[in-house]
């Protein structure tokens, strides 16, 4: 044992201090930042350690600590300019700071040594290294599906969703980095004491790319991953040193390459059993939406439509859309848009493929400005906000296309909608305190009965992505209902559902208004905005075509012929109306 | 003012092989989506192999270039097909080609290492026309015409093939939307492949220019150059070849002056300061035009 640490005691100490590198870059990633700022930022604290410790003899205990603030610090003001653009031009960015570090490095000579270097004399014992490194796992561990966790990963796997659902984006990114760069802090002094020597190259885009390298061969997926990647990258080419005279390095490009080809997600991957099982899988699972859903799920159906339920209770006006104008290039998506959605209501949006109806709810959203014309929501004028703000007006959404978080589990893809209510801290998951698990428990529990409630068919740990069609459009109304909305707009909630689904989503709808909340509805599906919609505009081609009781919208002539234009739709539109009026025949 | 006239085509000169190098990095980028971290590299090989030829077999300059040139543009197609294109078969995002990118970097780097014994080689002085163009007060080395030319031939021959002709068209559906390239007939490997070739050996054509003017062939030469053609094509904008060269020439000029009128030390802060500044500022480039901001 002894013989075996005096050989490689050194290489697992700079694991260690490359696995700090590597988390770094990891949390920045798993808020979809692609950061190699994790180098600039251990540059930073790496040679302030020097001053630190050669001129003045301060503890490295102390300059520990120092290290944590200032490399959150730098990350803060990197982030500043650079966190509202994409990811990959963020990485870009973050390239460019990684170049300067050094020109600064080479140019401050008095501090740095200039390119001569200087020597840093070694205070920091083992254990010291393993329990900063602990410390920085425990952290990243506990904070895997914490409110930060959940909103990170909601950030990378959809930022527009997450913003639908009141996450801050860029303040979640900005939270991320920082703490990435708190973890680069530590590896930069960490690093100094190690190496004993820096000089401008010892933080520099080799080290930028091996890490980014490292936690991505690991597996991004999880943090144990960036370690495993760290140590991989470190002690691999050690151990051919062995048999090798050079090049053994090429051994951990090699193993880049197949990984990627082979095991894409890295060697360390949480979902990695249970994908696989949905490639077996996979079949059964087509069959879900036609037999399993009508045969295994009771529907409750009570049977109710709009007229057979009393009114909806609130009397002022949630949603007012006014003159609002959007144009793509040429196109005119929505042309001067006028209408308003009673308190309390069920409204439905119609109008063929490319009338603007996405645009519509996207407009109200906030995530399309409006060119012209402005959207007021329960009487407060939001147009320009942006959509985590409006979000916070209590406002869902659903989408035209499931939009889910693909790595979470069907119960975690629910709780993201429970951000804006949790009042847990960064430090609650850490110091697992009472608050963080009462919380936990009390919004699993609500997050199961919100499956309840929607009907959802499956486990609530399975990953939402294994679910039947239908079944993640459910999850996608849970969610959206986790936020607790006033108003909910939902984008085709019935798309892919067989008819008992659509009228239970109808039911549904109906039930929420009776508790209070309004809801829109943008819906191919006639019957849907028939049956439960007690008023509905038809749109096309950007404009309004009718706006009143969806019978009487879809009686006009003129919409019948400008927009539904066949004869068998004419025919179908009748007979549906004719169904109305006699119900149950 | 002549001071100034010389420092501007010192700029241009060096500037041309950071336009050659960006315009093959972009193309990888505009047509296949791939961030390539290994393009360096290959300038390292296009001059490793064309300064053997040229010391072996005693070519003379052009032939020995033409050898750098297959020599690197084969090892571009190889990386290409053993290690993105089973990425692109997934339909793998911007991260993964990346990774595989980082690992040909290491191979290449390290076994030019071990070919050059981490060693620096140069090319013998002779190899271009020796002497100086005396006009107007400025001294121009003929070299850094014959870099200058070089440059204005590829770039404009390049612009050309690319938007002019057939083959051309083709690169551009497949980057624009390789599956409906695909149904329309083009057979997209093909040109993938042709593109992998193109960008390597116009990777290697910067690589022996800039090896030549600074006397220097060894195993770090293309490091310096993925830097530098890093920044032109942010600066120029991504999937625009014009804007890749015209970031080359900025990226250049702004070395040069910035270390005659302001600081030599600082010069690289200067611009990569340029090129942090155009990406906080207009981050799609000078001529880009993709949206890269997020509304959040």
């Amino acid at each position: 044992m002894e013989a075996l640490w005096d050989d490689y005691g050194s290489t697992i100490e700079f694991a260690m201090a490359f696995s700090l590198f590597a988390l770094s870059t990891y949390v920045a990633l798993r808020a979809g930042v692609l950061s190699l700022a994790a180098v600039p930022f251990a540059a930073v604290t790496g040679f302030v350690s020097l001053v630190l410790i050669e001129d003045h003899g301060v503890a490295v205990e102390l300059v520990l600590v120092i290290g944590v603030g200032l490399g959150a610090l730098s990350a803060l003001l990197v982030g500043l300019p650079l966190l509202r653009l994409e990811s990959h031009w963020i990485a870009l960015a973050t390239i460019a700071f990684v170049l300067m570090a050094r020109v600064v490095v080479l140019n401050i000579e008095d501090v740095t040594g200039g390119s001569q270097g200087k020597p840093v004399t070694r205070t920091i014992e083992t254990w010291e290294v393993l329990f900063v490194l602990v410390l920085a796992a425990w952290i990243m561990a506990r904070h895997r599906r914490s409110r930060l966790g959940l909103a990170a990963e909601a950030v990378r796997n959809h930022p527009d969703v997450a913003a639908s659902l009141g996450v801050h984006v860029v303040g979640i990114r900005r939270r991320m980095l920082m703490v990435s760069g708190a973890i680069a802090g530590l590896a930069g002094v960490v690093f100094a004491n190690l190496v004993q020597f820096l000089s401008p190259d010892t933080f520099y885009v080799n080290v930028a790319f091996v890490m980014l390298a490292a936690v991505v061969l690991g597996g991004a997926f999880h943090w144990s991953g960036a370690i495993a990647g760290a140590f991989v990258f470190t002690l691999l080419p050690e151990l051919l040193r062995n048999y090798l005279t050079e090049g053994e390095r090429i051994v951990n490009g090699i193993l880049l390459i197949l990984v990627m080809i082979f095991m894409p997600r890295g060697l360390i991957d949480p979902s990695r059993r249970l994908r696989r099982r949905i490639k077996t899988d996979a079949r059964a699972h087509d069959k879900a939406d036609t037999t399993e859903d009508a045969e295994f799920w009771d529907l409750n159906l009570t049977g109710a439509t709009i007229e057979s339920v009393s009114k909806g209770v609130g009397d002022g006006v949630a949603l007012e859309v006014r003159n609002v104008t959007k144009a793509y290039g040429g196109l005119l998506a929505v042309k001067d848009l006028t209408f308003q959605v009673a308190e309390g209501s069920t409204f439905g949006v119609i109008g063929p493929n490319g009338a603007g109806k996405s645009t519509l709810l996207s407009l109200i959203d906030g995530s399309v400005l409006p060119d012209e014309g402005q959207v007021v929501l329960f009487g407060e004028d939001v147009s320009g906000l942006t959509p985590h703000e409006i979000a916070s007006r209590q406002v869902s959404r659903t989408y035209q296309t499931v939009q889910l978080f693909e790595d979470l589990t069907v119960l975690e893809n629910i709780m993201v909608g429970f951000h804006r209510h949790r009042v847990t801290g960064f430090w609650d998951p850490v110091l697992m305190t009472k608050r963080d698990r009462r919380e936990h428990a009390e919004l699993e529990g609500q997050a199961r009965e919100l499956m309840d409630r929607v009907g959802v068919i499956g486990r609530p740990d399975q990953y939402a992505a294994t679910l039947s069609y239908a079944n993640q459009r459910r999850v996608e109304i849970a969610r959206a209902l986790a936020a607790s909305p006033r108003l909910l707009l939902m984008d085709e909630p019935t798309a892919g559902m067989h008819k008992l689904g659509t009228q239970a989503v109808g039911e549904l709808i109906l039930e929420l208004r009776d508790q209070g909340l309004t809801v829109v509805v943008i819906e191919h599906n006639l019957e849907l905005v028939i049956n439960y919609c007690e008023r509905a505009v038809v749109m096309d081609f950007g404009e309004l075509l009718c706006e009143g009781l969806p019978t009487d919208c879809l009686a006009q002539p003129n919409v019948i012929e400008a927009y539904f234009g066949r004869k068998a739709d004419a025919q179908r539109i009748e007979s549906l109306l004719e169904l109305r009026k006699h119900p149950g025949g | 003012m002549t001071l100034f006239l010389q420092q501007v085509i010192n700029g241009l000169a060096i500037g041309s092989t950071y336009a050659i190098f960006a315009m093959g990095f972009g193309l990888v980028f505009a047509t296949m989506n791939i961030l390539n971290v290994a393009h360096g590299t290959y300038a390292t090989w296009g001059a490793i192999v064309g300064l053997w030829a040229f010391e072996t077999f005693g070519l003379p300059f052009v032939p020995a270039l033409v050898v750098g040139v297959l020599g690197a543009g084969a090892i571009g197609v190889a990386v290409d097909q053993l290690g993105f294109e089973p990425l692109r078969r997934r339909g793998a995002g911007l991260l993964g080609p990346i990774i595989t990118s980082i690992g040909f970097w290491i191979i290449l780097g390290q076994l030019a290492q071990i070919v050059t014994d981490s060693r620096i080689q140069t090319f013998p002085r002779d190899v271009l026309p020796r002497g100086f163009i005396r006009t107007w007060g400025l001294i121009i080395p003929y070299k850094q015409v014959v870099t200058i030319v070089v440059a204005i031939v590829l770039l404009v021959g390049l612009y050309w093939f690319v938007e002019r002709t057939r083959m051309g068209a083709k690169m551009r559906a497949v980057g624009s939307d390789a599956d409906s390239a695909s149904l329309s007939g083009v057979n997209t490997r093909w040109v993938v492949i042709q593109t992998a070739f193109i960008a390597a050996g116009t990777a290697s054509i910067a690589g022996i220019l800039n090896a030549i003017s600074t006397n220097n062939v060894s195993f770090t030469l293309g490091e310096g150059l993925l830097l530098k053609g890093f920044a032109a094509v942010i600066v120029g904008g991504f999937g625009d070849l014009r804007g890749a060269a015209l970031g080359g020439y900025l990226i250049g000029l702004s070395e040069v002056l910035g270390a005659q009128y302001v600081s030599n030390a600082f010069r690289d802060f200067i611009t990569f300061g340029l090129l942090l500044l155009i990406l906080v500022v207009r981050p799609q480039g000078l001529l880009g035009n993709r949206i890269v901001t997020l509304r959040a």
